[in-house]
């Protein structure tokens, strides 16, 4: 587990419960760097400076939507290794196809469990 | 003349006015007076000679066909020797001023003519000639006619100005007739009747023509319009002083009086003109093409009859020239009485088509025929048989084409709106293929329609989600918001009984028809049409065209519709399970997160908070989910109670404060003291007014002044409430669709706004099922204010009671 430690983890949602939810979370789990963004711009710009490991993007936000972030995230030859996980609460089979086309890596719908979302991240992180 | 006294025995709707029964009763006097003159004319003979004052002495001016003279041999030229048992130098006497005696003063006549034959006359004892009572028969039949005529149009159209002119036109018209026919056979007054009906007659007539069209309905209750009698009134006040002596009119006289009457004909038929040129509606032109034809159908016959050698006119029966003059009076009752009018247009341009065509044809004959005529020395018999079968051949050929050519010529010149109905549609259905957006389809539909039939104006109204018709594409004068909330009151309260092909003109003066779009049994769309732009009438084909257009319209929105209706099923899906998951995200995270922690105090407070907040959010989703489904099924039920604005508003602010930022939002209140109670649901009417709140507050993303204001609108028994932000504003793309379901204004600015779309259209159903209405004016960038009229009171004024809305199943 000794690769797992400190890893960062950037969650972008711009509803506030949610943020801090999900920022708990991965801190709980405690090898996690959380960092947080409100908006798809702030997205960018902190995942420009910090370089996370994996992106929780909620895709309805303000300035720029998760499709766009994740588009130019994965389009970036830098940044393109980046794991992005596209969170949201619309069904799967209106949002996957379009997830997939912006490079998502992966998708999970809301409601979820912590256990699930946090499997779905590491499985990610490990299968790269 | 029994089915005439029916308007006195059986009045009209309502009571008589006592006006209508004098007019009624001096119309009977007119009436019986010129039939009398009729009888008597019939069976007294009449001399019928003129004489007049020449180089040569008194001599024999002009000889009627249909006087006793004529059939004693008496010819123009003769001399008189005595009239009315006086030897004639006695008799003439006094008339050497006037220079002329007319057939009025002439009992008995004796003359000698050329040969020196003495030829006498006289009325008694003598029965009238054959050809003077066809006369007196065929004027009495014209008169009937008119009379008829008259009176027909005066029961149908009891209340009808211009039908009470018409009638009086007819009695001035049989009352001239006859006096002046019993004038010649020395009835006492006919000669009086007879100027005083000839001098109004054409007056009369003008005042019709000025009065009938419907667009100058104002024209029949000013006084003005009177002084047309003016010149009539003149000649009537100078015919006693200067026009009449010695029992005759005064030749001089009698040319002004020609003249005054013809000025009246020629108003008259200037007005006709007049109103035909300068229509304001299909149905005036209409009218006077009727007038205008009627006329020409009466007249041509008449002198061309008139015309022919006195050696045809022995043929035809005496006075049968005359009868074409009742086509007149039935043109113009037609023009009265009937509201549906024929299809003239395409009478005339066939005529006009074939008229050319035969033009043509006679000019390549002609050739032929010239040619052979000046080679006939040159050519043999067999040559001349080869140039005209050849020269059929090319005309024969050529008939074809040249109809064609016409054809094209005159639309081009006066038909500027005839098409190939064929092909408009197919190339309509073309460029509807391509498209699948219920707007577009619109625009195409009416644009397709009012350009092609040169229509003044068009729109379309289109089924929406909730079931009711809005309007998607209007143009030309169809294209006024103004005209178009008509059109929208008019649907709703049905199109049944006017819809295509009836005419729908009877709801809106420039309506010509609403026709609904019809795909399987479903209506999906109202085209409502305005008359042409040229005020030229539909034809048939006009109609086969609107038809066609109608169900190829018809099927493309309903295609439209239906995808439409599966991707807003995914809207749906969508919004709503966003909207629930989002939140459920929130409760059951924290709960997990609650039972595996022990967080500090302030964070598990925090977090329960959360858990609240969320719920309340869930529950608010539900619950305007429900609220659609109620208002979608027709289950909503509205309690209507009187309710004090201010304690609603100030209530509904307090709560929506509370949940804001209050440093960014300052909130205004301006409510006009005094303002009377509304009737409403006062929880609906609070959510309403909620929801606009909210979304002022949700769509001022950087904050502002969010003003609250109620004002009276006493004149329409209403208070509007409103709610004007500083925030993003509304575009005109979104402004028709705001208030539908799911609608979500998608522009970069509302992207994380959340919400789901269902609240304006909540607040337009309920206001409206309140008896009220929603609106909003909005600006770009600058901000949007939402109005809701509620009203102050209704027809039947209870203090509280329940109402259904009666509900459109959704489709």
């Amino acid at each position: 587990m000794a690769e797992h430690v400190n890893r960062k983890i950037l969650i972008v949602e711009d509803e506030e419960a949610i943020l801090e939810l999900l920022s708990e979370i991965f801190k709980e789990i405690g090898d996690y760097t959380v960092l947080q963004a409100r908006d798809g711009e702030e997205a960018l710009r902190v995942a420009w400076a910090a370089r996370p490991d994996v992106i929780l993007l909620d895709i309805q936000l303000p300035k720029r939507n998760g499709y766009e972030v994740c588009k130019l995230i994965k389009s970036d030859s830098v940044m393109s290794h980046t794991k992005v996980l596209l969170i949201s609460g619309t069904p799967p089979n209106l949002v996957w196809p379009k997830a997939r086309e912006m490079g998502a890596d992966g998708y999970i719908a809301k409601p979820f469990s912590s256990i699930m979302l946090v499997e779905k991240v590491e499985e990610l992180l490990t299968g790269s | 003349m029994n089915q005439f006294v029916s308007p006195l025995r059986k009045p009209p709707a309502g009571h008589v006015r006592p006006k209508f029964l004098v007019f009624i009763a001096l119309a009977f006097c007119v009436l019986a007076v010129s039939v009398a003159f009729f009888g008597v004319s019939a069976v007294t003979p009449y001399i019928g000679v003129v004489l007049a004052l020449n180089d040569h002495g008194w001599t024999v001016q002009s000889v009627d066909s249909n006087g006793l003279a004529r059939e004693a041999g008496i010819k123009e030229g003769d001399v008189p020797v005595a009239i009315n048992g006086q030897p004639a130098d006695v008799f003439l006497e006094k008339y050497e001023k006037a220079g002329i005696v007319f057939e009025v003063l002439i009992r008995e006549l004796t003359v000698v003519n050329g040969e020196g034959q003495l030829k006498s006359v006289a009325r008694e004892n003598n029965p009238p000639s054959s050809r003077s009572v066809a006369e007196v028969a065929a004027w009495f039949i014209t008169s009937l006619v008119f009379w008829a005529v008259g009176f027909y149009v005066l029961i149908k159209r009891p209340r009808n100005m211009a039908a009470m002119l018409l009638c009086l036109c007819g009695l001035t018209f049989g009352l001239a007739l006859s006096g002046n026919m019993a004038a010649e056979r020395l009835v006492p007054g006919a000669l009086q009747l007879q100027v005083v009906a000839a001098v109004i007659g054409p007056w009369l007539l003008f005042h019709f023509f000025l009065i009938l069209p419907e667009e100058r309905a104002w024209l029949r209750k000013s006084r003005l319009v009177y002084l047309i009698y003016l010149p009539a009134a003149i000649t009537l006040v100078l015919f006693p002083i200067m026009g009449y002596a010695d029992g005759q009119p005064l030749p001089g006289f009698r040319t002004f009086r020609l003249l005054e009457y013809g000025a009246g004909f020629l108003a008259a038929a200037g007005a006709v003109l007049f109103n035909y040129l300068r229509a304001g509606s299909p149905r005036t032109r209409q009218q006077m093409k009727i007038v205008l034809i009627s006329c020409l159908a009466a007249i041509i016959p008449f002198l061309v009859l008139s015309i022919f050698p006195a050696t045809i006119q022995n043929i035809i029966p005496s006075g049968f020239n005359l009868l074409f003059i009742a086509f007149i009076p039935l043109g113009l009752g037609y023009a009265v009485v009937t509201t549906k009018l024929m299809d003239i247009d395409v009478l005339i341009r066939r005529s006009v088509v074939y008229g050319l065509i035969t033009l043509v044809m006679a000019a390549i004959l002609s050739a032929g025929i010239i040619t052979v005529v000046v080679f006939q020395d040159t050519l043999g018999i067999p040559e001349e048989i080869a140039i005209s079968i050849g020269l059929g051949g090319v005309a024969t050929l050529l008939f074809g084409p040249t109809k064609r050519t016409i054809e094209t010529l005159v639309d081009r010149l006066f038909y500027k709106d005839r098409y190939d109905y064929r092909q408009i549609i197919q190339s309509m259905s073309a460029s509807l293929r391509s498209l699948n957006d219920c707007v577009d389809i619109s625009r195409v539909i009416v644009g397709t329609t009012v350009h092609t039939l040169n229509l003044a104006g068009g729109c379309l109204f289109t089924k929406s989600q909730s079931g009711s018709f809005e309007l998607s594409a209007g143009q030309g004068t169809f294209a006024d918001p103004d005209k178009q909330g008509e059109l929208a009151t008019i649907i709703s309260q049905g199109i049944e009984g006017i819809e295509f092909p009836n005419a729908a003109s009877t709801a809106c003066s420039d309506l010509a028809f609403l026709i609904p779009l019809i795909a399987g049994d479903k209506r999906v769309g109202i085209l409502c049409l305005s008359q042409k732009a040229s005020r030229q009438d539909f034809s048939s084909n006009d109609l086969y065209l609107l038809q066609g257009l109608a169900s190829v319209g018809a099927m493309a929105l309903h295609s439209a519709m239906l995808v439409r209706d599966v991707s807003m099923r995914d809207t749906f899906v969508s919004i709503a399970s966003h909207e629930l998951r989002t939140p459920l995200t929130a409760i059951t995270g924290y709960a997990e997160l609650l039972l595996r922690r022990d967080p500090p105090e302030a964070t598990r407070r925090r977090w329960l908070q959360n858990i609240f907040d969320n719920s309340q959010k869930i529950s608010k989703m539900v619950d305007d989910l429900l609220n659609v489904s109620r208002i979608q099924t027709g289950r909503t039920t509205i309690k209507l109670q009187r309710v004090k604005v201010s304690d609603v508003l100030d209530e509904v602010l307090s709560m929506v404060r509370e949940s804001c930022d209050k440093s960014k939002y300052e909130f205004v209140v301006d409510i006009e003291p005094a303002l009377p109670d509304v009737l409403v649901d006062r929880d609906k009417f609070g959510q309403v007014i909620g929801n606009l709140l909210d979304n002022a507050v949700k769509y001022s993303p950087n904050g502002g002044r969010i003003t609250l204001s109620a004002h009276n609108d006493p004149e329409r028994h209403r208070v509007v409430v409103s709610v004007a932000d500083e925030g993003i504003g509304i575009g005109a793309e979104d402004k028709a669709s705001l208030f539908t379901t799911f609608h979500r204004i998608q522009r970069p600015e509302t992207q994380g706004i959340r919400g789901s779309g269902l609240g304006l259209y909540i607040a337009k159903e309920w206001t409206q099922a309140m008896g009220g209405e929603i609106w909003l004016e909005s600006q770009l960038n600058k901000g949007s204010t939402f109005f809701v009229a509620v009203p102050t009171q209704t027809l039947q004024d209870g203090p509280k009671k329940e109402l259904h809305v009666i509900g459109r199943a959704c489709q």
